[in-house]
């Protein structure tokens, strides 16, 4: 705001130009994870990837509830949860194929978030942490007891449908074809968050975070744009837990607990929120870490938890503002 | 279902058995809220610890009492650690900061915990004299339940007298709502903090030492009691006394009956409860909490 006119030129030409960086950078990650799985990894590894590519949807989708709103929620596995069991149960029970479940299972946790969002809009800081927590507590007990739709406690287990385009069926039975699925979903997905965030109303969820009384004040509608960032968060959440199942072909009650939601928290904000690429790092770190560290230790959230404790003390850019600032050097 | 009078009143002293244990867990959640405003997630764990330093200490003087008392004093020593180090440099940050910082402590302990006594569960028997039953209102009660009401009762009453009835809990509660202004007046508000941060620790463990006899010392009790005392700590209104005390008594209750007739759905019923307090009376139940904007 101080520079001259030409400085400002040159600071938006720099920003156009950081953009393009930014943007080659993604598209090569893009190619190389589409070329991946013709370098012939094990089995093993694809399903793994797949798995950091769903964890990373989940977080990327907490992100936008706690780096672009600021609402911190400790029930976010409950909406993962919904979409698994969602579109498990349009499975077993329907018989229905891919594609159809896995937006029936979407809905379903996008209608139950929106549910939730609708009441819990009205809280912020520890009180929608707690509610949060509450209503995925609700969610957790009524799947592991209502034995008689879920399975309870044994969990949900499915075989995989096929997906069935009209035109084309694909069987879907190899681990290759459903990482191409999930990869495929994963960019569109990470592309629609990016968009939203970029979007009038993402822009307005800032104001929000920053100082919601002030947001009120000037004239938003600061309890439609957090029903908004719920909904979005929710839905996106659905569609990883949608996946989760199509990619397992099991789900357990677990998926709903609390402590899983509290792992998602944790990649989020190790990798940075407010980015939606921190998330990303975090969820492949945690996801690959614990893979590697669960073959010889049980201890593994042990590291976790002292990174964890660092990062919300000492670095609220999580990693992704270490990657930046790497970055910014050259 | 048809039950005879005997089992109502088991299933009620049983409920209040249930109840005074969660209050007992709770205060020390509450007085840290109440005079640090800290909703603290390492509470379970210290729980816990407290739990698993009581099979050490007994195993080592084979005294359940030693246990009782010397858990409970190392917890508060780590307790104090704690607040020093890790909890000080966070004032002024938001509550729900804190909250996370906990929960990366909670994670940490339970883990440092497991592989310190591995993943096997423990018993603790209670001392022999309280190992049978009384006869009471002419039927038998287990002796320890009883015991556990008698103790757990006066300890919270202790703790409540403290805070509310004494000088230095005066000063405490005047440190709590403008810590300058005590400051000023000559009172080294940092290290009231550090005590009250101490004894709430402290009181976490004492719980896990009275719990143990009745359930298996094991590395996931700390993470189930957390939200058992979450809830009641919200019931209560964040911060009062008094509120945890009548919310413990409300969800011991329909916990026990609760399982009678609900199953485990008795649970979702305290969670809704507790949902709708936070959404229509955010100071609990008694209106007394000190949770009035969220923040």
């Amino acid at each position: 705001m101080m520079g001259t006119e030409a400085s400002g030129v040159s600071a938006t030409e720099s920003g156009r130009h950081r953009l393009t960086v930014v943007m080659a950078q993604l598209a090569a990650l893009v190619l190389a994870a589409v070329v991946f799985p013709a370098f012939g990894p094990t089995p093993y590894v694809i399903k793994l990837m797949t798995e950091v590519l769903i964890y990373a949807l989940w977080a990327m989708s907490l992100d936008i509830l706690i780096g672009y709103t600021g609402l911190v929620s400790f029930g976010h596995a409950a909406y993962f949860g919904l979409g698994a069991y969602g579109t498990g149960l349009l499975i077993v029970k329907f018989q229905l194929s891919l594609l159809p479940a896995l937006l029936g299972g979407v809905a379903i946790a996008a209608a139950f978030s929106l549910l939730v969002g609708i009441i819990i809009v009205r809280l912020s800081g520890i009180a929608f942490a707690l509610l949060t927590l509450a209503v995925s507590m609700v969610a957790y007990t009524v799947v592991w007891q209502w034995t008689t739709l879920t399975g309870g406690d044994d969990g949900l287990s499915v075989s995989r449908p096929p997906l069935n385009l009209g035109v084309a069926s694909f069987a879907m039975k190899s681990d290759v074809s459903i990482y191409y699925l999930v990869l495929l979903l994963f960019v569109v997905c990470a592309f629609l968050l990016w968009r939203f965030t970029q979007s009038p109303t993402g822009t307005a969820l800032a104001a929000v975070r920053d100082n919601a009384v002030r947001a009120g004040a000037i004239g938003y509608n600061v309890a439609r744009l957090k029903l908004t960032s719920f909904l979005v968060a929710g839905s996106f959440a659905g569609v990883s837990g949608s996946l989760y199942i199509i990619l397992r072909s099991f789900a357990s009650p677990d998926l709903l607990h609390w402590s899983a939601s509290g792992h998602i928290l944790i990649m989020t904000i190790v990798g940075g929120t407010g980015t939606l690429f921190g998330p990303v790092i975090g969820a492949a770190m945690m996801v690959l870490v614990e893979d590697k560290l669960s073959a010889w230790t049980e201890y593994w959230m042990l590291p976790f938890g002292l990174l964890f404790v660092l990062v919300v003390g000492f670095l609220p850019g999580g990693l992704a503002q270490l990657v930046r600032k790497r970055a910014g050097r050259r | 279902m048809h039950y005879d009078a005997t089992f109502w009143i088991s299933q009620i002293l049983n409920g209040l058995q249930a109840s005074v244990l969660l209050m007992l867990i709770t205060i020390g959640l509450t007085i840290i809220f109440g005079i640090l405003l800290i909703v603290n997630f390492a509470h379970g764990a210290f729980y816990m610890i407290g739990a698993y330093l009581a099979v050490t200490i007994i195993a080592r003087v084979e005294s359940f009492w030693a246990g009782l008392i010397l858990a409970p004093i190392v917890v508060a020593i780590g307790g104090a650690l704690m607040e020093r180090f890790v909890v000080r440099p966070m004032r002024g940050r938001p509550v729900v900061q804190t909250l996370l910082l906990t929960f990366g402590i909670a994670l940490i302990l339970n883990d440092s915990t497991r592989a310190i006594w591995g993943p096997f569960p423990f018993s603790v028997s209670p001392p022999e004299w309280l190992q049978g039953t009384v006869t009471l209102f002419g039927f038998q009660y287990p002796a320890y339940r009883l015991f556990i009401l008698i103790f757990g009762s006066a300890v919270a009453a202790l703790v409540i007298a403290l805070l509310e009835y004494t000088t230095v809990g005066t000063v405490v509660r005047a440190a709590s709502s403008d810590h300058e202004m005590v400051e000023a007046m000559g009172v080294n508000t940092s290290s009231l903090f550090l005590w009250v941060f101490a004894l709430g620790s402290g009181l976490a463990a004492l719980s896990g030492v009275v719990a143990s006899p009745l359930l298996t010392v094991n590395p996931g009790m700390g993470t189930d009691v957390i939200i058992d005392a979450f809830v009641i700590l919200v019931l209560g209104g964040l911060g009062s006394l008094r509120g945890t005390v009548l919310a413990a008594l409300l969800v011991g209750q329909i916990q026990t009956l609760g399982a009678v007739y609900l199953a485990q759905y008795a649970s979702v019923l305290v969670f809704l409860l507790m949902g709708i307090v936070l959404l229509v009376r955010p100071r609990g139940l008694l209106n007394l909490g000190r949770l009035d904007d969220g923040h």
